[in-house]
């Protein structure tokens, strides 16, 4: 930064303060430099304006006050009454706000219950294990944990049962008619394992 | 004496800080009028969050100079303001200086109508360091800004109305 420059700020800073009269140490460069020297006469010059425009404010109008106190009067205090309202609403805010919460925990609760049931339990599982591999392990009548989506139907649960009801029957009556055969092998998707 | 009489007596002796605040930023009497009430007002029932143990003076000059900005961005009719600003005319500047010599008539009226179309932070600026004649520290707590950042505001302010008033350097030195 040359010195000219330095020399105005510093003189600029001055003037943030509110003084108008430069130190010698600044002084002694506006003796010799005439651009400077001018430079801060006028920017004196305008500080002055400055000054004067900012006095030269308008007073405030005598209706002021009473405009002020009457607005004032028209305004709700915060009386008893008021911060009655005030906690009533805090009140109304609360009731809601419990209900709400007590509307959520049996929400929540009642999911709890509803996951610990079949059908959510079968909402999100894997893939579906063959009938026939569940019912290998013990040759009976065979209610696989089924795993199917909510979305899909029973039909190969009840078909499932039906076999196997099917066979417990054959088994006890032997020379009885067939009942008509529904393969249990058929997955809710209409597949047949291998 | 109750608190309606006490907040009376504060409203009358910095009504006119007020209203001269509003009035710099919004440029007309009715509209300062107006922020000024509003002012009021809102400093009535935001008393409970004044602290007692700071002046009262930047505390209103703060809610003042808010008001007066909202309500300025709220209308953009400046060609109202100049027509209500040219029947509010400051007083002659007298002779004292060197911008006498252009004539204090010519001087002045430059000055209000390079004031009227300064935005509305730099009238801020300038009503409150010449108007109410803060210090930077305590327009910067008032504004919520840095003190050097607005000394180099209001530097920039007077660097353009010096210009403007008397021509750049290279005039100075020919």
């Amino acid at each position: 930064m040359n010195t000219c420059q330095h020399v105005r700020d510093q003189l600029m800073k001055m003037l943030d303060d509110g003084e108008t009269t430069p130190p010698d140490s600044l002084r002694v460069h506006l003796r010799t430099c005439k651009v400077c020297s001018v430079w801060w006469e006028q920017m004196g010059a305008v500080d002055e304006v400055f000054c004067r425009a900012g006095e030269a404010m308008p007073a405030a109008p005598d209706s002021l006050l009473s405009r002020v106190m009457s607005a004032l009067d028209s305004e709700k205090k915060p009386s008893r009454s008021s911060g009655g309202a005030v906690l009533g609403l805090r009140y109304w805010t609360v009731a809601a706000a419990t209900v709400l919460l007590v509307a959520g925990i049996s929400a929540l609760l009642w999911t709890s219950y509803y996951k610990g049931t079949a059908v959510h339990v079968l909402a999100d599982v894997s893939p579906m294990p063959s009938v026939t591999s569940l019912a290998s392990l013990d040759g009976l009548v065979v209610v696989p944990q089924p795993v199917v989506s909510a979305r899909q139907d029973f039909t190969w649960l009840t078909r499932a049962v039906v076999s196997n009801t099917e066979s417990a029957l054959r088994a006890l009556v032997p020379d009885e008619p067939a009942l008509p055969h529904v393969s249990p092998t058929e997955t809710p998707q209409g597949q047949v394992e291998s | 004496m109750d608190d309606r009489d006490a907040f009376g007596k504060l409203v009358l002796k910095y009504q006119d800080t007020v209203f001269g605040t509003a009035w710099r930023i919004l440029g007309n009497r009715e509209d300062a009028e107006d922020a000024a009430q509003d002012t009021f007002l809102r400093a009535w029932r935001s008393l409970s969050r004044f602290d007692p143990d700071r002046p009262f003076r930047p505390w209103i000059l703060r809610i003042a100079v808010n008001t007066a900005l909202k309500i300025r961005s709220r209308r953009r009719d400046h060609a109202r303001i100049n027509e209500l600003r040219s029947i509010e005319r400051i007083p002659d500047i007298p002779a004292r200086s060197p911008a006498q010599e252009t004539g204090c008539r010519e001087v002045q009226e430059m000055l209000e109508r390079m004031v009227d179309q300064l935005p509305p932070e730099s009238a801020t600026l300038f009503q409150l360091r010449y108007g109410e004649e803060l210090s930077l520290d305590e327009i910067a707590r008032i504004l919520g800004r840095r003190p050097g950042t607005l000394a180099v505001a209001l530097h920039r302010i007077r660097e353009r109305f010096r210009r403007i008033l008397f021509g750049s350097d290279e005039e100075v030195k020919s």
